[in-house]
């Protein structure tokens, strides 16, 4: 094993150093990639790359000529059998990284070196197109401070300095960037919209929440600790019975599958108006919600809500819809009224609520019937349902059976496992065979207090489907049928906290590792907020709100982006300036000798007067003809010349130098008074 | 300590003329300043700079990715463009730093034989508290010369605070003195992004002597010459002393009378031992051509110098007296490499034109 | 301290009396004999380079010896011979007009190579070897050389590595226009000479000497003495730069020069007053192999900071 490690040592140090920089750059920037990209392209990448480090270490050759165009076609085949096209950003990236691990096979002149550095700083934009997190942001500075290194190590190929100069000058030039980068990244002007309209697959499959509802389909609710969305309150938050984040709504029910009606239109919000009907009580809740991309449009508050993000419009069923698909992590401010009533007097179309497939769940539709026989009123009936959920032995559980021939009858009566899709699909069956009209809202539910800041996290975990039924002079109710199981009928702790809460926090036994591990996660989602609000989500409109703030107290009016453009002139030009006379300043070995200081600042001294001292001047001729110039200084000027001889080369007890050990001889501070004292 | 016949030094209030062009010329731009003396400092307006092909490139990247990223709206994209054209704005800085201040100088030129290297013994002084890499070190050649196999062009390190000699090679073509060409230093340190350039040209020059011919017999009856200087004890009987016998001393200059006396054996030293005189001469070489002529002359002073002979050189134009020594060889190679035949003939020429100008 | 010191200026005021307006170069030839080096006059004839070694000769109080150089002269001359006596059939050596403390060798450029160097062998090494016998020459030894100025026919010129024995070349020059006057009113020198007292004696020179190795030479000296090496090294207008010896001699000098000036410690200044006079001889221009001019020197001087 040391026999291998001191063998590989020695070709390491073989090795072109320049070229294990870059390569270590160009594995660390692809590798983000090779998780992500097919394993056909994947695959030769890795390996192409491997073969141009073991050539680098004089282990292997490369490939000739011929197997460079044939590896070429295979690259570009391989690349159209994964994405079926080599347009758009997937099968775009996935050519890029092979056709880059091919060039490492012909990179020998200097010219083919800058194209594979280039390409490498390329690749890394092509990262953040799928993940711009933290952590990906400071992984890849990792990765530039390496490239950067390759390039300081190509350009100084024939030097004989040590390579870690390289990553020395390549980080020192890099810290010395930063200052100028952000000035750039504040100032320079976002546009609000892109310049051409992008393939069609840029930003990845939809997440989250499904515009229809199959609850016998999906046999297993996935954990998915993903972030939905964060929520900063900036009054009281409501309490957690009423944080029910609201999404898309279903009120149509095919026997399995719940969705929008197919004729379902956008009303535009202006003209939709007349039809909200609502009344709200108490004081407004003010928040708002920094939503992760999740390629749909549907866009999430809490009910009941009071404004309108921009660019957006309401639907009949209260949904907020984006015009444009949430493609990018987008913050918007909202205020809900968390006590409300909705449609009270009347209810628009009422047939929409009280639609069902006919002949479908026999079983459920009896059910039904008797509850409405034992029921006083709609109320009454409601209240009845679930106590029947509660009372029976139905079990919450993420890994119900499948439902496969009828959804509603089998889970209400044979299975009796589900979760929440389950319950609210079965209750709102269970509704419209009694005549309530009802529907099917999904969003998210609860949300989490990050405990080190002030905001709420919502996760995908957190997803949830509820259930609103019609009663007269009450208007739309949210009801929750999920929320009746007992706590012992709910199979897993975690979800026990999150459906009964209250129950849950006296049962759960302090685990200090678990507790600091909670609190970690905290912490770290504590930086991604501050990382998406501050760099992710920097857009147009905050660009300009923080300008306008930053800037009012100058009186500078208004930001536009002809001021912006001056102000970025300006600021670089101020800080390549502080840089370069940093730079630049004459770096002369500091003079350590006290007396040679001394003597210099007297020299100085005449040297304003116009008595300038030759670099060849003795000191003896220099006081000569400085004594004949200025005769009303004379005896100054041969004081100091004569301590300063004496000091610098009559014989010495004691060192003169700065930070000397011993103290320093007496005529030292003669001097250094003296030139003190000295005007001329 | 003011003494009249010390040379007084100049005070170096006014070392340099006030109304020196600092106006931006192209000529200077590419050829420099032309020779000039002492030390060179690379000041600011002597130091060039601009994007290497590399840096174009990567301007050319850097503005796609910027397209990019205002196209994705994708802030990771932005602050990686901005970023990178951050550091591209900062390397020039150092780039140019690299060049800044250092002090270029030649030392003494040794000299070659036409068709060998001149190794230029440039000294670069750095006199700052920072190093300088990779610089690039360039005489200026005419391109035609140039040789595929010839590298004209060397790299080096300066360590902060230090001189660093290092010699930069020139072609050799013809024999003769020729001012040292500019030299051009380069550096594309630390990013390769850019380029600095500067010219220096010192007014210094560099002797080419003729290229010897091959191994030639020496001329093989020196004449013997008798000369003004040449009173130096000539023949063997100039008695100088005695000293005690060496073996290997001649049996012919034991002093015998003092062996006949048994007080040991003496050699007697003479005055001037006898000196083979080696004319080499022009006129011996008739019917070559000039180059030849010098070549084999050329020759003949290697040779006459490796034996240890006294010889002088007698080429139309120039005398070189008889002599031995390094420093005579030089003065011989010298006037070899100085030679115009041009001019003794345009002299005969101009001498001709004159008398028959005078003759009407 | 005090006592060197007015040793030295009685030493001066007494060869001033007799060499007119010639007080630096008496100085310099002191220092260069206080450094224990040889020193070598280059002047025209007849401005007084004879009257010169004679001053300090008789001034000093060493024994003097005067060797006329000419070109048929031979080592034996110099450096002594063994004759044959038959009184007692032996040879015996005759010691050469080189075993005294100060020598003057007048125009030394006018004997032969093997002449010359054979003064100058006895020079460096402070013996003489004839004969198979080593003899050591008395002490103080020192040399003062003249030589005509190289021009003039009939001249060998020392070599190089001949001329770096010298620690000073020095030429006297025209006396100027009063000291002139006072020489055509004055005494005979020859005769003035005669009245000269000696003002020490070998021994006094000796700890003279050592009084002179005894000045302190500062780091920072030492650091200039070094950068003026260096730019004659590296500068191109001389063929071959300053040799260690010569490095060493500059040193020595500027002691010597620093006691005459009655000082403890030698000065940036003390180098450069005697620089000319050390470095003169011993630096060749690149371009024609000719000795440097003044000029040269003084920019020299002039591009080595002092530090």
């Amino acid at each position: 094993m040391s026999a291998f490690i001191s063998s590989l040592k020695q070709h390491v140090h073989q090795a072109k150093s320049e070229n294990l920089w870059l390569l270590a750059g160009l594995s660390l920037g692809l590798f983000p990639h090779f998780a992500r990209l097919p394993l056909l392209i994947t695959l030769p990448s890795a390996t192409l790359l491997i073969w141009r480090l073991l050539y680098d270490l004089r282990y292997f050759s490369l490939p000739p000529q011929w197997l460079r165009w044939l590896l070429t076609l295979i690259a570009i085949s391989a690349t159209y059998t994964s994405f079926h096209t080599l347009i758009g950003r997937q099968a775009g990236v996935g050519l890029l990284v092979i056709m880059l691990c091919l060039k490492l096979m012909e990179m020998d002149k200097f010219r083919d070196v800058g194209v594979v550095i280039g390409l490498g700083f390329f690749v890394i934009i092509t990262v953040f197109l799928f993940d711009q997190s933290v952590f990906t942001g400071i992984y890849m500075l990792v990765v530039v401070s390496l490239l950067t290194t390759s390039m300081s190590a190509f350009s100084r190929e024939f030097s004989t300095a040590s390579q870690w100069l390289n990553l020395r000058q390549a980080n020192t030039i890099m810290l010395q960037a930063v200052p100028l980068a952000l000035l750039l990244f504040v100032l320079f002007p976002r546009l609000p919209a892109p310049l051409w309209s992008l393939p069609s697959d840029t930003f990845g499959a939809a997440t989250g929440l499904s515009d229809s509802m199959s609850p016998g389909k999906i046999s297993h609710l996935s954990n998915n600790n993903a972030v939905a969305f964060r929520v900063q309150f900036d009054s009281e938050p409501p309490p957690l019975n009423k944080r029910y984040w609201r999404g898309p709504v279903f009120t149509q029910f095919d026997g399995k599958t719940w969705s929008k009606p197919s004729t379902y239109q956008m009303n535009p919000v202006d003209e939709a108006a007349a039809s909200f009907s609502y009344r709200t009580l108490g004081e407004p809740v003010h928040y708002s919600i920094t939503l992760e991309p999740h390629n749909q449009k549907w866009i999430f508050a809490l009910d009941l809500l009071a404004t309108l993000p921009a660019n957006s419009t309401l639907s009949p069923e209260y949904e907020i819809i984006s015009k444009h698909t949430i493609e990018q992590l987008i913050r918007y401010p909202m205020s809900s009224y968390p006590d409300y009533l909705l449609d009270v007097d009347t209810l628009p179309n009422p047939a929409i609520y009280l639609q069902l497939p006919p002949d479908s769940s026999p079983r459920a539709r009896a059910l039904a019937k008797q509850f409405r026989k034992e029921a006083k009123n709609d109320a009454d009936l409601v209240q009845i349902a679930l106590l029947y959920i509660h009372e029976e032995p139905f079990y919450y559980t993420r890994q119900p059976p499948a439902l496969p021939d009828d959804p509603v009858d089998e889970f209400l009566f044979d299975v009796r496992r589900g979760f929440c899709e389950h319950y609210a699909s079965s209750f709102v069956f269970l509704m419209r065979a009694a005549g309530i009209p009802a529907r099917i809202v999904t969003g998210y539910q609860g949300g989490e207090l990050n405990p080190q800041s002030d905001y709420y996290i919502v996760r995908q975990s957190d997803a949830h489907a509820w259930a609103e039924v019609w009663l007269p002079q009450k208007g739309w109710q949210r009801i929750d049928p999920t929320s009746m199981i007992p706590a012992a009928r709910i199979e897993n702790q975690q979800d026990l906290a999150r459906i009964l809460p209250d129950i849950a926090q006296l049962g759960t036994p302090p685990n200090w590792a678990k507790a600091a591990w909670r609190q970690l996660q905290f912490g770290l989602d504590r930086v991604n907020h501050a990382w998406n609000q501050w760099v992710i989500n920097y857009n147009d409109d905050r660009q300009r709100n923080l300008l306008n703030r930053l800037l009012s107290s100058f009186g500078f009016g208004e930001i536009d982006w002809q001021k912006m453009i001056t102000l970025l002139a300006a600021g670089m030009g101020a800080v390549l300036l502080l840089i370069a006379i940093f730079t630049l300043r004459s770096w002369r070995r500091p003079q350590r000798d006290l007396v040679v200081i001394a003597y210099t600042l007297f020299c100085q001294q005449l040297a304003r007067r116009g008595i300038q001292r030759g670099p060849a001047e003795g000191p003896v001729d220099f006081s000569q003809r400085a004594q004949q110039l200025r005769p009303d200084i004379s005896p100054a000027i041969a004081r100091i010349t004569a301590l300063y001889l004496h000091l610098r080369y009559a014989p010495q007890a004691r060192s003169t130098q700065r930070n000397g050990k011993q103290a320093p001889p007496k005529q030292l501070r003669h001097l250094q008074a003296a030139v003190r004292q000295f005007k001329a | 300590m003011a003494n009249p016949s010390r040379i007084t030094l100049q005070t170096a209030s006014s070392p340099l003329p006030a109304s020196k062009p600092h106006r931006l010329s192209f000529k200077r731009f590419f050829q420099g300043e032309g020779p000039e003396t002492g030390p060179i400092t690379l000041v600011q307006r002597r130091v060039y700079i601009l994007p290497s092909k590399m840096g174009i490139y990567f301007a050319t990247m850097m503005f796609v990715m910027l397209l990019g990223a205002v196209n994705y709206t994708n802030n990771l994209a932005f602050a990686l463009t901005f970023l990178m054209a951050s550091i591209s704005l900062v390397s020039i800085l150092h780039c140019y730093r690299n060049l800044l201040s250092l002090r270029v100088d030649v030392g003494p030129i040794p000299s070659v034989f036409c068709g060998d290297t001149v190794q230029v013994p440039m000294i670069l002084d750095n006199q700052q508290h920072a190093a300088r890499y990779a610089l690039k070190l360039q005489f200026y050649q005419d391109k035609r010369q140039e040789s595929p196999e010839f590298q004209s062009y060397i790299f080096t390190d300066v360590g902060a605070d230090q001189r660093q000699r290092c010699n930069v090679p020139v072609r050799t073509q013809q024999r003769g003195l020729y001012p040292l060409p500019r030299v051009t230093l380069r550096s594309s340190f630390p990013l390769g992004l850019f380029q600095t350039w500067a010219h220096a040209q010192r007014d210094a020059h560099y002797l080419v002597y003729p290229a010897p011919t091959q191994k030639h017999d020496l001329p093989n009856a020196p004449s013997v010459h008798t000369h003004l200087s040449g009173d130096r004890g000539k023949g063997a009987d100039d008695f100088a002393g005695l000293r005690t016998y060496h073996h290997g001393d001649s049996l012919r200059h034991v002093h015998w009378k003092a062996v006949a006396r048994e007080q040991g054996m003496f050699t007697k030293q003479f005055g001037g031992d006898r000196s083979e005189e080696l004319w080499l001469d022009w006129e011996s070489l008739p019917g070559m051509d000039t180059e030849t002529r010098l070549s084999r002359l050329c020759r003949w002073v290697i040779d006459a110098d490796a034996s240890q002979l006294n010889y002088g050189l007698r080429i139309p134009g120039a005398m070189v007296p008889l002599g031995t020594g390094p420093g005579h060889r030089h003065h011989c190679l010298k006037a070899l490499a100085l030679f115009n035949a041009d001019a003794n003939v345009s002299n005969d020429v101009s001498s001709n034109v004159s008398s028959t100008g005078s003759t009407p | 301290m005090t006592d060197t010191k007015t040793t030295l200026d009685n030493l001066i005021r007494h060869a001033s009396k007799i060499i007119l307006g010639k007080e630096h170069e008496i100085r310099l030839s002191l220092a260069c004999l206080l450094a224990r080096g040889h020193l070598l006059i280059e002047d025209l004839p007849g401005v007084g380079k004879t009257t010169l070694a004679h001053v300090l000769a008789q001034t000093l109080g060493l024994q003097y010896q005067r060797i006329q150089f000419t070109s048929d002269l031979l080592p034996a001359d110099i450096l002594g011979v063994s004759i044959f006596d038959k009184s007692d059939s032996g040879f015996h050596f005759h010691p050469g007009p080189i075993f005294a403390q100060l020598i003057l060798a007048d125009e030394v450029n006018r004997a032969t190579p093997k002449a010359q160097s054979a003064l100058l062998e006895a020079m460096e090494e402070g013996q003489v070897t004839t004969e198979g016998e080593t003899r050591p020459l008395p002490t103080p030894f020192f040399v003062i050389a003249t030589q005509n100025p190289t021009y003039q026919i009939g001249t060998f010129p020392l070599p190089e590595s001949q001329l770096d024995r010298f620690l000073m070349r020095i030429s006297l020059g025209y006396p100027g226009v009063e000291a002139e006057r006072a020489l055509l009113t004055g005494q005979d020198r020859r005769s003035m000479l005669k009245t000269l007292s000696a003002c020490t004696d070998p021994a006094q020179l000796a700890e003279l000497q050592s009084a002179a190795d005894q000045i302190h030479a500062s780091d920072a000296l030492l650091d200039y003495i070094q950068a003026l090496l260096t730019f004659s090294r590296e500068a191109p207008q001389f063929a071959a730069g300053l040799s260690p010896r010569a490095g060493l001699a500059l040193l020595h000098a500027a002691k010597a020069w620093a006691l005459l000036d009655g000082r403890n410690h030698a000065l940036p200044e003390d180098v450069q007053t005697v620089l000319p006079h050390v470095v003169g001889h011993r630096l060749r221009s690149a371009t024609d192999d000719l000795e440097q001019s003044p000029e040269t020197l003084t920019a020299l001087m002039q591009s080595v900071a002092i530090p």
